[in-house]
C-alpha cells in the first residue's frame, strides 16, 4: 500500500468518521422533503423512504414527506414509569423539546432488533428518528435507516398483497415499487391515530 | 445573589418605562377593540387594570401628573364596565389620546422628564378635564341609560349590575381581550446579561475552532501512526537490523511526545468547552428567572397608602424574596396578587379600634410569602384580620338560589369558600371603591389559571384569612439529586428530602418481613424505589445501600436505588397532556448533557409507599426471599365497595388462599406490579380507574400476559360481559357467584388449590 494511497483512504475514513450523522443534510433534505404538495407536479407526491428492520430482512417503508416535521440523529428513549409498554416507549428529547416516543415497528407488529454491534458497517449508526405530527400530537419513532426522498405518482399505489400481516395494512395507503424495491407507504394520520391510541 | 436576575440593575424609572410599555399596547389595542363593538366586560376589566397600573407605578416614581391621567382613565373604564357609560368614539379618541401621553414619557430621558412635565402639563391637565366631563355626545350607539357621571358613584349591587348581560351579550369581534393575547413568548433581557451570554456564546465558538485544530493535529499522530507502522514492518523485514531498529525507537518517541502534548491540549480544552458551555446554560436559564422580590415592588407602596386611605394600619411583610420565578408567571400574577392583597386591605383587615376591640394588636399584619415545595411554586397572602364567616356564606349561597337549604346545610366550611371563586359573587354587601370592583375572585382564579395554576382560600372567622396560589412546577427551576433506579435517572427535588443516606448493609433489619433501619433512633421502612416504579431492581451485592429518605414524623420512609448520580439545577416542565396523571411522576425535565429525565412526585410517592406499608405486604428483599419459599397461592382483590371486598377476601381465605385487596383500579394496578400474585379479582365500576381500564393496562405488560384475571360485577348484561373478556379478562362472574360457589370453583379451575 503506497504512502499517498493510504493516506487517501485514511482520508475518506476521517471523512466518514467526521460525519456519523449529517443533522444539517437530513434536515435541509426534510426541509426539501415539507414542500408544500402544490409546488410539486399534480401527479406526484413525494414520499420519505426508511427501513424498519434489518438491511437483509427489513421492511421497506415511506410516508408522505409533508407530514414530515423533522428528521433527526438517533435519540435515546427514556421510558415513562408505569406507561412505557406497548407502542409507547417514553419520551425523547428532540432539539430542546420532549417529544413522545412511540415504537412504529410495535405498531406494525414488526420485528424490532437492536442493531448488531460487529464489524465495521456498524460504526455508521444508520438509525434516525423521525417526527410527524401536528404540535399537539407530535410524535417521534426510531427507523432503522433512510433510503431518500422520492418522486411518486400515487396512481402506482396497490393494494397491499393478502400476505401482508393485517396490522400493517391497518396503517397503509398502498404498496408501490421504487427503483426495483417494494416499498409500503404509510398513512401518516392512521400512525398518529395507532400511537395516540397506544396511550390509553 | 445579585446576578440571579435580569431586573436588579433597572433604575425604578427604568420599571416604570417596562410597565407603562406593556400596558401601553394593551390599552391601544383594547380601546381600538371597544370602538369595534359595544364595552363588553371582558375588554374593558384588562383596561381598567391596565390604567390602574400604570398609576400605581406612576405613584411610585413620583410621576404625579401621570397618576391624575391614569387615575381618570381608569375612571373612564369603570364608568364603562358598570353600564354608566357607553363609550363612545369621541371618548375612545380622548383615552387613546391620554395612551399617546404615556407613550410619550415612557420615551423620555432621566433628565428630560421634569422639562417634559412641566411644558405638557397644561395639555395633560387639559386632558384629565376631559376624561372628567359628562360623556360627549354620542352619535352612533343609542345610549339607553346613561347615568349620570361619577361624581357620585352609586355602585350598584352585584344582581342588579348590568355586567354579566353585557358580558354575554355576542361579541365576536372581542373574543380576543388584549389582555388573553400577550405579546407572544418575548423575554426581557438585561443589557448585561444579554452581554454575558453573547461573550459566553462568543467564547465557545472560539474553543470549537480550537478543537478544529486539535482534529488536524490528532490527524498528524495518525500519520505518526502509519510511520510507526512502516518501521515496524522494516524492522521485521531487516530482522532487527540496528538501523531499522533505531529508526522504530525514533517514531515511537515522537509520536509519545505528540501524543502527550496532544492530550493535555485535549484535557484543556475540554475543560474549558466544559466551563463555558456550563456558564452559558446557566446564565441563559437564570435570564428566564426572576427573584420573586423584584416581581412585588410596588407592594408595600400600595398597602401603605390604601391602609391610610382607609385609616388602617398594616404592615406588609414578605418572605422568600429571593425565590426564584419564571418572569413571565410573574408578571401574570402581578394583577391577581394586587387584586387579593387590596380584598385583604378592604374586607380583611379590621380597623384598629375593631382590632383592639377584639383582643388583637392594632396594627394588622399581612404577609406575602414565596417558597418552592413540592415541586410546586406557593405564594401565599396571609393576613390576621377579621376572616370570613362561613355563616353568610351559606346564608348568600341559599339567597343567591345557587343550592337549596339543606344541601347548603350539609356544606362544609371548604366548601363554602369555595363558592367565593364564583362569578359575580360578593360577600361584601355594597362594592367599595377599593376592591369591589369587579375585578372579583372568579377572575383571580381565571388569571391564576391562566398560568396553569390554582388558587384556593382558607379561612378562619376572627384569626384571618389566607390565600394559597400554587402553580406548576413549570419554568421553575429547582435543584435536584439525580438518582438511578432500575436502571433509569430520575429527580427528586432536594427540598422534598429528608436526607440522601448511604445505609451500611448490615444496619438493615428484616421486621416482619419488611426491610428496615434505624434512624435517629426511630425505626424507618425501606423500600425499593423499582418496585414502587416498576422496572427491576437490580440485585446487587453490596456493602451499602444507597437511599433517599422521603416524608416526615411517623411517614418518614425510605426508598432504595440503584445509585446516587449527583446534584442539577432542573429546568421543570409540565408532562405531556397527552400523558394524562402518570403515577408518582410530577414533571419531566431536560439534563444539561440532553437526556430527559422525570422528577418524582413525592407527595405521590409518600401515598403508595404508605398503602403498600398499611397493606402489610412483604417487600424488598425479605419479600425476595419469602417469596421463593412461599406456597400458597396468592390472589389480589380490587373493589371499591368494602362490603363486596371484604366478602370476596373472606371467601377466599376461607378456601385457604393469601389474600391482598385495593381499593381502585388504580391501587390495584400499583400492587400487582409491587407485589406477586396467581390471580386477580376485580370489579368493573371503580372510581380512578376502571376494572376495564385496569385489566386493558395490566394486559399490555408481557409479565402480566397470562395473569389469570376474574372480573366480579353487579352488571350481567351480555355486551358488559363482552366488553371485559375483550379487554382481556379470563373469566365474568356476577355478584350472585358468591351465594353458589362457582367464584371459588373459578378461582380453582384457573390456578388450582391454594396450596
Amino acid at each position: 500500500m503506497s504512502q499517498s494511497s493510504a493516506a487517501n483512504s485514511a482520508d475518506a475514513i476521517f471523512r466518514l468518521l467526521d460525519k456519523p450523522v449529517v443533522p444539517a443534510d437530513l434536515d435541509a433534505d426534510a426541509a426539501l422533503a415539507a414542500r408544500p404538495l402544490e409546488q410539486r407536479s399534480v401527479r406526484s407526491v413525494r414520499l420519505l423512504l426508511f427501513r424498519l428492520g434489518g438491511k437483509s430482512d427489513g421492511e421497506n417503508a415511506a410516508l408522505f414527506a409533508n407530514s414530515l416535521r423533522r428528521v433527526t440523529p438517533i435519540a435515546r428513549a427514556v421510558p415513562i414509569p408505569h406507561r412505557s409498554h406497548g407502542v409507547l416507549r417514553g419520551v425523547c428529547n428532540i432539539r430542546g423539546e420532549l417529544v413522545l416516543c412511540a415504537n412504529l415497528h410495535r405498531l406494525l407488529s414488526l420485528p424490532h432488533s437492536p442493531p448488531v454491534d460487529s464489524g465495521a458497517e456498524s460504526a455508521i449508526d444508520t438509525r434516525r428518528m423521525i417526527v410527524i405530527g401536528p404540535s399537539e400530537n407530535s410524535w417521534v419513532f426510531e427507523v432503522d435507516g433512510l433510503l431518500g426522498v422520492e418522486n411518486v405518482d400515487p396512481a402506482t399505489f396497490r393494494q397491499p398483497p393478502l400476505t401482508v400481516a393485517h396490522s400493517m395494512t391497518d396503517y397503509t395507503v398502498g404498496v408501490t415499487d421504487i427503483g426495483g424495491r417494494s416499498v409500503t407507504v404509510l398513512d401518516s394520520e392512521r400512525v398518529l391515530a395507532g400511537f395516540k391510541a397506544g396511550l390509553a | 445573589m445579585s446576578d440571579t436576575g435580569g431586573y436588579g440593575g433597572f433604575s425604578l424609572l427604568e420599571l416604570f418605562r417596562l410597565e407603562a410599555e406593556s400596558h401601553c399596547a394593551a390599552l391601544s389595542e383594547g380601546l381600538l377593540a371597544l370602538e369595534k363593538g359595544p364595552a363588553d366586560k371582558s375588554v374593558v376589566e384588562p383596561l381598567m387594570r391596565a390604567a390602574h397600573s400604570i398609576k400605581g407605578a406612576a405613584r411610585i416614581v413620583g410621576l404625579d401628573v401621570i397618576v391624575t391621567l391614569a387615575h381618570a382613565m381608569e375612571e373612564c373604564f369603570l364608568a364603562a364596565k358598570d353600564g354608566r357609560e357607553i363609550l363612545s368614539s369621541s371618548r375612545v379618541d380622548q383615552l387613546l389620546k391620554a395612551v399617546d401621553v404615556l407613550d410619550e414619557v415612557r420615551a423620555l430621558a432621566e433628565p428630560d422628564l421634569a422639562g417634559w412635565t412641566q411644558s405638557q402639563s397644561a395639555r395633560i391637565t387639559d386632558l384629565v378635564a376631559q376624561l372628567k366631563s359628562p360623556p360627549p355626545a354620542s352619535v352612533a350607539p343609542p345610549a339607553p341609560v346613561v347615568t349620570p357621571p361619577p361624581a357620585a358613584p352609586v355602585p350598584p349591587t352585584p344582581a342588579a349590575s348590568p355586567a354579566p348581560m353585557a358580558a354575554s351579550a355576542p361579541a365576536p369581534v372581542l373574543a380576543q381581550s388584549p389582555a388573553s393575547a400577550p405579546i407572544a413568548g418575548s423575554v426581557r433581557v438585561a443589557t448585561n446579561v444579554m452581554n454575558r451570554m453573547l461573550f459566553l456564546a462568543g467564547e465557545s465558538t472560539v474553543e470549537a475552532a480550537r478543537l478544529q485544530s486539535l482534529r488536524d493535529l490528532l490527524r498528524g499522530v495518525k500519520a505518526r501512526e502509519r510511520a510507526l507502522e512502516t518501521a515496524l514492518q522494516s524492522v521485521r523485514e531487516d530482522r532487527g537490523s540496528d538501523r531499522s531498529l533505531a529508526a522504530l525507537v525514533q517514531v515511537a518517541d515522537e509520536m509519545q511526545v505528540a501524543l502527550a502534548d496532544q492530550s493535555a491540549r485535549f484535557d484543556e480544552a475540554f475543560r474549558r468547552l466544559e466551563q463555558i458551555s456550563g456558564a452559558l446554560y446557566t446564565q441563559v436559564l437564570r435570564s428566564r428567572m426572576r427573584p420573586f422580590s423584584e416581581g412585588i415592588t410596588a407592594f408595600p407602596r400600595m398597602v401603605r397608602d390604601i391602609a391610610r386611605e382607609l385609616g388602617k394600619s398594616v404592615d406588609l411583610r414578605i418572605q422568600g424574596e429571593s425565590v426564584e420565578v419564571d418572569r413571565d408567571t410573574l408578571q401574570k400574577l402581578e394583577s391577581p396578587l394586587t387584586h387579593m392583597i387590596r380584598n385583604s386591605l378592604d374586607h380583611g383587615i379590621e380597623t384598629p379600634a375593631e382590632r383592639t376591640a377584639a383582643g388583637k394588636s392594632p396594627d394588622a399584619v399581612i404577609t406575602l410569602s414565596a417558597r418552592h415545595q413540592s415541586g410546586s411554586l406557593i405564594i401565599e397572602i396571609r393576613d390576621d384580620g377579621r376572616g370570613i364567616d362561613p355563616e353568610i356564606v351559606r346564608r348568600k349561597i341559599i339567597d343567591r338560589g345557587m343550592v337549596d337549604a339543606p344541601t347548603a346545610a350539609e356544606l362544609t366550611r371548604a366548601e363554602l369558600l369555595e363558592f367565593l371563586f364564583l362569578p359575580g359573587f360578593s360577600t361584601k354587601q355594597a362594592a367599595t371603591t377599593l376592591s369591589g370592583r369587579g375585578v372579583g375572585l372568579d377572575i383571580v382564579q381565571s388569571t391564576v389559571r391562566e398560568v396553569s395554576g390554582a388558587v384556593s382560600l382558607d379561612s378562619e372567622l376572627g384569626r384571618g384569612t389566607r390565600f394559597t396560589i400554587r402553580l406548576p412546577v413549570t419554568r421553575s427551576v429547582i435543584r435536584a439529586a439525580l438518582l438511578r433506579i432500575a436502571g433509569e435517572l430520575y429527580a427528586v427535588p432536594l427540598a422534598r428530602l429528608d436526607r440522601i443516606a448511604l445505609i451500611p448493609d448490615s444496619d438493615i433489619q428484616p421486621v416482619q418481613g419488611r426491610l428496615q433501619f434505624t434512624l435517629d433512633n426511630d425505626s424507618v421502612a425501606l423500600i425499593p424505589a423499582a418496585e414502587i416504579l416498576g422496572g427491576d431492581q437490580s440485585q446487587q451485592d453490596r456493602q451499602v445501600q444507597p437511599a433517599i429518605i422521603i416524608g416526615a414524623g411517623a411517614d418518614r420512609c425510605g426508598l432504595t436505588v440503584d445509585q446516587i448520580c449527583g446534584e442539577e439545577d432542573l429546568v421543570v416542565r409540565p408532562l405531556d397532556s397527552r400523558l394524562g396523571s402518570v403515577p408518582h411522576i410530577a414533571a419531566a425535565a431536560i439534563r444539561s448533557d440532553g437526556t430527559p429525565v422525570f422528577v418524582l412526585d413525592v407527595d405521590d410517592l409518600l401515598r403508595s409507599l404508605k398503602k403498600t406499608l398499611q397493606g402489610g405486604r412483604l417487600l424488598g428483599t425479605a419479600a425476595s426471599h419469602a417469596a421463593a419459599s412461599r406456597t400458597r397461592r396468592r390472589i389480589l382483590v380490587v373493589d371499591d365497595s368494602i362490603t363486596v371486598r371484604e366478602v370476596e377476601r373472606q371467601l377466599l381465605l376461607r378456601r385457604g388462599y393469601e389474600v391482598d385487596v385495593a381499593v381502585d383500579g388504580r391501587e390495584g394496578y400499583t400492587a400487582l406490579r409491587a407485589g406477586r400474585y396467581d390471580l386477580m379479582v376485580t370489579d368493573v365500576d371503580m372510581p380512578r380507574m376502571t376494572g376495564i381500564e385496569l385489566i386493558r393496562a395490566v394486559r399490555k405488560e408481557a409479565k402480566f400476559a397470562d395473569l389469570p384475571i376474574i372480573i366480579v360485577s353487579y352488571k350481567d348484561r351480555e355486551e358488559d360481559r363482552l366488553l371485559g373478556l375483550e379487554a382481556g379478562a379470563s373469566a365474568y362472574l356476577t355478584k350472585s357467584s358468591f351465594q353458589d360457589d362457582s367464584l371459588i370453583r373459578m378461582v380453582e379451575d384457573l390456578i388450582g388449590a391454594p396450596t
